[in-house]
C-alpha cells in the first residue's frame, strides 16, 4: 500500500490526468444536456495536455527560452510536448466553438438544450 | 516496395534542393501541391457569391489533384519508390514532413475521384437543398475535407494525423449540417460527439505511444515499437497502447446510424448523397490508418 500511494505520489500529474480523462470521457458520452457534453470534452483533452505538459517537464530545469547565452540541453525541459500542447489546443479550441455554435442553433428552434427533449422534439416534428 | 529507393530530401516551396544539393525530382513535390492547391481552394471559395462558381472551382481543383495524384502513382509504382519531403528545410518535430510511395499515391487518387464524383451526384441536391449565399461554403468545406483526408493519407506523423483527424471530423460534419434544418443539426451533433469520442481515445493513445517511445514519425515509431518488442520492455503499456488506438479508430470508423430516432422519413434518409461524405470521411480515415499501419509494423522496418 505504501509502495503504492509512493508510486501515486511520484506521478501525480499523470494519475491526475488519467483521472479526469476518465471523467471527461464517461460525461461526454453519458450526459444529456450539450452544454455538460462541451464542457466534458474539454476536461478530456485538458487532461491529455497535462498528462503531455508532465512528460515533458523535468524538475529542476527552466523552460526553453535562452537565458545567459546557455545554449546547454541540460538546462531546458523538453520543447517538444509543449508545442504539441499548443497544437492540441488549437484544435480542441476550435472543435468547442463549433459545437458550442450547435447548440446555440438547436436552442433557437427547440428552446431547450437537453439532448432527450430535443430528440423527442425532433421525432414529434418528423411524424 | 519498401526496400526500393528512399530519397530523402528537404524541399522549399520554390527552390527544392536535395540532401546533396542537387533538386528533387518535380513529382516529389506533388504531395504538398496537392495539399496546398486544395486549401487555396478552399481560401478562395467565399469569394463565389453563388454556388455555380464554387462548384467549378471545387470541381476542377479536385480533377486536377486526382491527375496529378495519377501521375505520382505511375512514377513511382514503376520503380517501387517511396520518398520523404521535408516541408520549410526543418527536419522533424521542428518541421512537418510528407512521406509518398505508390499505396499513399493509389489512396490520394481513389480519394480524388470519389470526391469529384460525390460533387458531380450531389449537385442538384445542393443546389435545391441549400441556400444560394451558403452553397459555396458547402463546396468549401467539401475542399478542406479533401485536404484533410490528403494530409492524413501522406503525413508521416502521427500528431498530424490526429490534428487532421479533427479537421476532417470538423469538415465532415459542416456537410452533414449544410441544409441547415433542426433535425440535420440533431443528426450532426451526434456524429460530433460520436467522433469526438474516438479522436479523445486516439489523442491520449498517441500521447503514450510519445511517452514509451520519444518518437513521433510512423518509420521511427515502427523500428522503436519493434526493437521494444524484441526486447520485452513497455509491453503492457504497449499492448493498452494498441488497444486506445485502435478503439479510437474503430470509434472514428463506425459508420452507425446517425439518422437513428427518426421513425419518419427524415432529411438524411431522403437525400441518400448526404451520408455518403461522413462515411466516405470514416472510410477514409480507417484506410489512412491502415495505410500507416503497415508503414509502422514490425514487418515494414524489418524490410526496411
Amino acid at each position: 500500500m505504501k509502495e503504492f500511494l509512493q508510486t501515486v505520489i511520484a506521478y501525480r500529474y499523470e494519475t491526475a490526468a488519467m483521472i479526469l480523462f476518465g471523467i471527461g470521457f464517461i460525461n461526454l458520452l453519458l450526459q444529456k444536456n450539450l452544454l455538460r457534453k462541451v464542457m466534458a470534452f474539454n476536461v478530456m483533452d485538458s487532461s491529455v495536455f497535462l498528462f503531455l505538459a508532465a512528460q515533458g517537464y523535468i524538475e529542476g530545469r527552466i523552460a526553453p527560452i535562452i537565458v545567459n547565452n546557455d545554449l546547454s540541453a541540460t538546462t531546458y525541459i523538453n520543447p517538444i510536448p509543449s508545442g504539441l500542447v499548443l497544437t492540441g489546443i488549437v484544435v480542441s479550441v476550435s472543435v468547442s466553438a463549433f459545437f458550442l455554435a450547435l447548440i446555440l442553433r438547436l436552442y433557437k428552434k427547440y428552446h431547450t438544450i437537453e439532448f432527450d427533449e430535443i430528440m423527442t422534439l425532433a421525432k414529434k416534428e418528423a411524424e | 516496395m519498401m526496400g526500393a529507393a528512399l530519397s530523402i530530401g528537404p524541399a522549399l516551396l520554390f527552390s527544392e534542393v536535395s540532401a546533396s544539393g542537387g533538386m528533387l525530382p518535380w513529382y516529389q513535390n506533388i504531395p504538398f501541391f496537392s495539399i496546398f492547391l486544395l486549401m487555396i481552394a478552399g481560401i478562395v471559395m467565399p469569394l463565389f457569391r453563388k454556388g455555380k462558381g464554387g462548384f467549378c472551382l471545387a470541381m476542377g481543383v479536385s480533377l486536377l489533384v486526382a491527375a496529378m495524384s495519377a501521375v505520382l502513382l505511375v512514377k513511382l509504382s514503376a520503380n517501387g519508390e517511396r520518398f520523404t519531403y521535408m516541408m520549410g528545410h526543418y527536419p522533424a518535430p521542428w518541421g512537418n514532413e510528407i512521406a509518398a510511395g505508390p499505396l499513399e499515391a493509389l489512396l490520394a487518387l481513389m480519394f480524388s475521384l470519389i470526391e469529384a464524383l460525390a460533387l458531380l451526384g450531389g449537385r442538384k441536391d445542393a443546389a435545391s437543398d441549400i441556400l444560394e449565399p451558403k452553397q459555396s461554403l458547402f463546396y468549401l468545406m467539401m475542399c478542406e475535407l479533401q485536404a484533410a483526408m490528403l494530409a492524413l493519407t501522406y503525413t508521416n506523423d502521427i500528431f498530424t494525423a490526429y490534428v487532421f483527424i479533427e479537421i476532417s471530423t470538423l469538415a465532415a460534419c459542416s456537410i452533414v449540417m449544410a441544409r441547415d434544418t433542426a433535425k440535420t443539426i440533431v443528426a450532426t451533433i451526434r456524429y460530433l460527439v460520436i467522433s469526438l469520442l474516438g479522436s479523445g481515445l486516439f489523442l491520449i493513445g498517441v500521447v503514450m505511444l510519445y511517452c514509451i517511445t520519444g518518437h513521433l514519425l510512423i518509420p521511427q515509431l515502427g523500428e522503436k515499437i519493434a526493437e521494444l518488442v524484441a526486447t520485452g520492455t513497455y509491453t503492457e503499456p504497449l499492448t493498452i497502447v494498441a488497444g486506445l488506438l485502435f478503439i479510437g479508430v474503430a470509434i472514428k470508423c463506425a459508420l452507425f446510424r446517425f439518422t437513428r430516432g427518426f421513425r419518419l422519413r427524415t432529411a438524411a434518409r431522403r437525400r441518400p448523397r448526404a451520408r455518403c461524405f461522413p462515411a466516405w470521411c470514416s472510410r477514409g480515415i480507417s484506410y489512412c490508418w491502415s495505410s500507416s499501419f503497415t508503414r509502422c509494423s514490425p514487418l515494414s522496418s524489418s524490410a526496411r
